[in-house]
C-alpha cells in the first residue's frame, strides 16, 4: 500500500522531540515495513526548508546533510518521490478555487492534487483538518493519541 | 551477449560518434559502458529504507 507523508510528520520524525516524534517515526517505519511512502516534491522543499532553519532548530543539520537524507529517500525502492507537473497546479488552482482556499494553503492544495492523480489516499499529516476538507484524502495525524494503526 | 536495438535522438547519436571517434572504441562499446555505470549507479544501489534515524542532536527551539 502506497501511503503519502507530509512535511510535518517528515519534520517531526528526523528532528522533532518527545512522545510526538516516537510517534511519527513508529508510523513512518510502519509505512516503511508494509508498503512504499510517498513523498511529493513539495514535501521534500518543505522539508528541507525547514529542518535546515536555526531559527527554528538548536544544531540544525546542514543543507548538505538534508539533502543526503533527501537522496536516499530517491535511492530507496520502499519510497517514492512523486515530481509535480503542470496539470497538478492546473488541478491544485481548481482545488483552492473550489474551496476558498487561502494563498498558504497552495502547497496544501498541489499535494492534494498530485496524490489524487497518483490514486493515493492515505496521508499521514500533522494537519488533518486542511487534508479532510478536500473529500478525498484520509489525513491522519500519528502524532494524536487516537491515531489508529496504519493499514 | 544479448542483442539488442534502440532508437536514439540524432544529438545522442552524434555525441556517440563523435566519443567513438575519439576513443577509438565502437559506439556499442560505449552504450555497453553506459549500461554498466546505470546499472552500478542506479540499479545496483537501490535499497529499502527500513529505519528513521534522525539526525543527531537537533532539537527543535522552544521544546516543540
Amino acid at each position: 500500500m502506497k501511503v503519502a507523508v507530509d512535511s510535518g510528520v517528515l519534520v517531526s520524525a528526523y528532528a522533532g522531540h518527545g512522545p510526538s516524534q516516537d510517534a511519527c517515526i513508529r508510523a513512518i517505519e510502519t509505512v516503511l515495513g508494509d508498503g512504499v511512502m510517498v513523498l511529493t516534491a513539495t514535501v521534500l522543499t518543505d522539508f528541507v526548508d525547514t529542518v535546515t532553519d536555526p531559527r527554528r532548530f538548536e544544531n540544525a543539520p546542514t543543507l548538505d546533510e538534508a539533502v543526503a537524507l533527501c537522496n536516499s529517500f530517491a535511492a530507496s525502492s520502499n519510497v517514492e518521490i512523486a515530481e509535480i507537473d503542470a496539470d497538478d497546479f492546473v488541478a491544485a488552482f481548481a482545488l483552492i478555487r473550489d474551496h476558498g482556499l487561502d494563498r498558504d494553503q497552495i502547497t496544501d492544495a498541489l499535494q492534494a492534487a498530485r496524490l489524487r492523480r497518483l490514486g493515493i489516499s492515505k496521508l499521514l499529516t500533522d494537519n488533518v483538518a486542511a487534508f479532510e476538507q478536500f473529500g478525498f484524502i484520509d489525513a491522519v495525524d500519528p502524532a494524536d493519541p487516537t491515531y489508529p494503526a496504519v493499514t | 551477449m544479448k542483442t539488442i536495438s534502440l532508437s536514439v535522438s540524432e544529438n545522442d547519436y552524434e555525441a556517440f560518434r563523435a566519443e567513438s571517434a575519439r576513443t577509438g572504441k565502437s559506439i556499442a562499446s560505449l552504450i555497453r559502458e553506459a549500461m554498466v555505470r546505470y546499472r552500478d549507479e542506479r540499479i545496483g544501489s537501490v535499497r529499502r529504507l527500513d529505519r528513521v534515524t534522525p539526525f543527531p542532536g537537533v532539537r527543535p527551539r522552544g521544546g516543540g
